[in-house]
């Protein structure tokens, strides 16, 4: 997709559809906000004509009074309005979000981690945590430092290869991690900046364009390392007992219960990694942890 | 012998394995996982409560918690006393909540 892309001219109509990893996305939408926001954020990307798709994501305006007072935005997915409308200025982040919703509810051909991804050298580093332990900073830090972004967000692994497939998209950075980010990598590029329903500051940053070239490429897992950020910390990186990885792994599944070979294929891929946990406050400390890992390998 | 066991005294009541359920230990440690597909649960367990359960595992005789606690004594090589007695009931009372073990009705 470039900022040009006539495509996008569908938006409103049929729609565009957007390869994103395995899945192909249809989008809609009649928001400027929601052009803009792809525009900005998923250059790069494939882009077809079709109006098929796994998901169907629908980003539209609000209705009556809300159309021209306090302007709302809704997302339906596959016919389903999951979320409450919410401020039109947030359309950016709802597409992501339905997404995520998607991902997380109905890929049932993979095995879904709620986790961030990263590779180097054909192997994959998977950073399974709950949500404010630090996971998008570190990810966001080491995929703008040379590796390579499989997701922010999600770690699907094909139980069939037992490979883990890369799954690009805007980065989600919030309060703090956005300034760290912004003052780290000054060229990344943001979409906008939000408050979401809790009233925590965000914005998606793009994510970078060889990770998006390279979206088919799958890696082999090689380290499942479960961080937390610790204000003033030194960097700890301690081995995890495999048996405490797997329960930690699967707590932080989606969906390992529905396919027919998940709980294996978390098995088999505990059985194949070096576990850890991680504490961190210092990011350019914890760069050079992890890549020193990378390279004893 | 488990994270989680409500205070459990022990009963007359014979014991047995629950069936289909997956079970893992690494070599990096002595701890154990077990996977339970009917609940679509997992838990991590240690090596002495994996033993229990081997005990009356699938083909085995249903036994009684005092059985059990005794055998588990016997395993170890140490003497059957309060403690032990009381940690065979307290994880016997866990493996019954997470579905791992299951009364037989005489």
């Amino acid at each position: 997709m470039t900022t040009s892309d006539p495509l996008l001219g569908r938006l409103d109509g049929d729609g565009v559809q957007v390869t994103i990893g395995p899945f192909l996305v249809r989008v809609r939408s009649e928001l400027d906000g929601v052009r803009t926001y792809l525009e900005r954020l998923y250059s790069g990307f494939p882009l077809h004509a079709g109006i098929d798709g796994h998901f169907d994501i629908a980003v539209v305006g609000g209705r009556g009074l809300h159309r021209w007072i306090r302007p709302q935005a809704a997302v339906v997915i596959n016919g389903a309005t999951p979320f409450f409308p919410l401020p039109a200025t947030l359309a950016g982040g709802l597409l992501e979000w339905g997404l995520n919703w998607c991902v997380g509810r109905n890929a049932h051909r993979w095995v879904v981690l709620h986790a961030a991804v990263v590779e180097r050298g054909g192997r994959a580093l998977i950073l399974p945590a709950p949500p404010g332990s630090g996971k998008s900073t570190l990810c966001a830090a080491l995929a703008y430092s040379g590796w390579r972004l499989f997701s922010d967000e999600f770690a699907i692994l094909d139980p069939a290869t037992g490979l883990v497939r890369a799954l690009p998209r805007p980065i989600s950075l919030k309060e703090r991690s956005l300034d760290v980010i912004a003052a780290r990598h000054p060229d990344v590029v943001f979409g906008p900046e939000g408050r979401d329903v809790e009233g925590v500051r965000f914005a998606h940053a793009r994510p970078p364009a060889d990770s998006v070239a390279r979206a088919q490429e799958p890696a082999i897992p090689a380290w499942v390392i479960t961080p937390r950020y610790v204000p003033g910390s030194r960097t700890v990186l301690t081995p995890m007992p495999k048996a405490e990885a797997l329960v930690s792994l699967a707590d932080q599944s989606f969906n390992y219960n529905y396919v027919a070979t998940g709980y294996q294929c978390l098995r088999e891929l505990i059985r194949g990694v070096d576990c850890y946990s991680l504490e961190y406050s210092d990011v350019d400390d914890v760069l050079a942890r992890l890549g020193q890992l990378a390279a004893h390998q | 012998m488990t994270d989680v066991g409500a205070r459990a005294q022990p009963t007359p009541t014979r014991w047995q394995a629950a069936t289909g359920l997956a079970w893992t230990q690494y070599q990096d440690g002595d701890n154990w996982v077990v996977s339970n597909p009917a609940s679509a649960s997992i838990h991590l367990l240690t090596e002495s409560a994996h033993t229990l359960w081997t005990f009356i595992a699938p083909g085995s005789e249903p036994l009684l918690p005092e059985e059990l606690a005794a055998r588990l004594a016997s395993s170890l090589g140490r003497p059957l006393d309060d403690d032990l007695s009381t940690a065979t009931y307290e994880t016997i009372a866990f493996m019954d909540q997470a579905g791992l073990v299951r009364p037989v009705l005489q």
